[in-house]
């Protein structure tokens, strides 16, 4: 056989070239190191392999465990944001249709229909403080005072016979409240209406607001100038006398 | 029991408990999700039933407000929408007469008049309604 070398003629059983000093791969003595050592390697291998598999169910649950508490984490988070990803979205087609809702805003305006102008601006979660939707701003506001006030009477004036009339203390303190503040918040903002395309809407709600008071509430003219100008405390009294239980 | 077999079984209980965990949180994601708007505390059906057999018509007549504004409701409920409508249409129309706004007046009376047709099983319930309009306005004059 040759060293592989320099290449000159060697012995089967030499382990290192007598030329070169090379060690002689194919020598006998290396060869059963080399099966020595591929047998070690060989069983360190089927160690290892016995090793991960009597691991992986483990290893198998672990990783379901990490997945569960990150979807848990997930599923979570969007159960208790749910409402706000709604509120968002439906903001975001408002702004995308705002043309069209904008129409049955214009018509409600028209035909004084405050109450629905209020129920749709809230169930389309209208921006009224977006670009879109700017010319009904300072209305919109007026809307929600003069609705508070009209719902707190309807609250307290439509009610059965047989009706257990539960609550009727904070019906008529919150009804007593919204009158209150409609009336002072309708003096306060109708200055900074001046030159608003709905500035006629406020005042129609002025106009209505006052026949609810006095179909409902008894107070007209002179009775509701005096009525406005008492305290809270005596405004409530009234509104006890006139609603409260017969 | 071997340590191996050990872990296992812990990892494999807590696997079982945290799969539960997901799996209603899973739900309650998808089931808020998915909701709708008449299914809310308050204007949900259940709410606006108690209102008409409490006799609140006032209330109930806000509850429904959205069903007229064109939110969508469950079909099988509409009944008890159309029933608050009927209140606030009664409130409303009163004061569209009394503010000179006639035409609405008529429609107010017009939408009453439809209610009724349709709803002839509650007829009963809707006198007491007009009645409970009647008495607001005698309870003053």
């Amino acid at each position: 056989m040759k060293c592989n070398t320099c290449g000159a003629e060697i012995g089967l059983t030499d382990e290192v070239c007598p030329y070169c000093g090379a060690v002689n791969t194919q020598s006998a003595a290396h060869l059963k190191e080399m099966e020595q050592y591929k047998d070690k390697s060989k069983k360190t291998k089927g160690k290892v392999k016995e090793s991960i598999a009597a691991n992986i169910p483990i290893l198998v649950s672990a990783l379901i465990l990490v997945l569960l508490v990150i979807g848990t984490g997930v599923s979570s988070y969007v159960a208790e944001n749910a409402s706000l990803f709604r509120h968002r979205s439906s903001r975001a087609e408002a702004i995308k249709k705002h043309e069209e809702y904008s129409q049955i805003l214009r018509q409600y305006l028209k035909d004084g229909d405050y109450a629905a102008f209020s129920s749709f601006k809230g169930y389309h979660v209208i921006p009224e403080y977006e670009e879109e939707y700017k010319e009904f701003e300072k209305v919109c506001d007026m809307v929600g005072i003069y609705c508070r006030a009209m719902n707190g009477i309807e609250e307290c004036v439509l009610y059965g016979a047989d009706s257990p009339r539960y609550g009727l203390d904070s019906d008529i303190s919150s009804c007593q409240m919204g009158i209150e503040n409609f009336y002072y918040e309708y003096e306060r903002k109708l200055p900074d209406m001046e030159g608003d395309p709905y500035m006629d809407n406020a005042i129609d709600m002025k106009k209505k607001m006052d026949a609810a008071m006095k179909i409902y509430l008894g107070l007209d003219g002179g009775e509701l100038e005096e009525y406005l100008a008492s305290s809270s405390n005596q405004q409530e009294a009234y509104l006890e006398e006139v609603l409260g239980n017969e | 029991m071997s340590k191996k077999k050990l872990i296992f079984l812990i990892v494999l209980a807590a696997d079982i408990v945290l799969g539960v965990i997901f799996v209603s949180k899973l739900m309650a994601a998808s089931e808020k999700l998915s909701w709708a708007y008449y299914e809310s505390d308050d204007v949900k059906t259940s709410s606006v039933l108690d209102y008409l057999e409490w006799e609140d018509f006032g209330t109930a007549a806000m509850l429904s407000r959205s069903y007229r504004i064109g939110a969508e409701v469950d079909e099988a409920d509409e009944d008890l929408f159309k029933l608050g409508e009927y209140a606030d249409m009664l409130f409303y129309g009163k004061i569209y007469e009394e503010s000179g706004m006639q035409q609405r007046a008529q429609d107010c009376d017009a939408r009453r008049s439809e209610i009724r047709k349709d709803m002839a099983d509650y007829a009963a319930l809707l006198d007491k309604m007009d009645e409970s309009l009647e008495n607001a306005i005698g309870r003053v004059n």
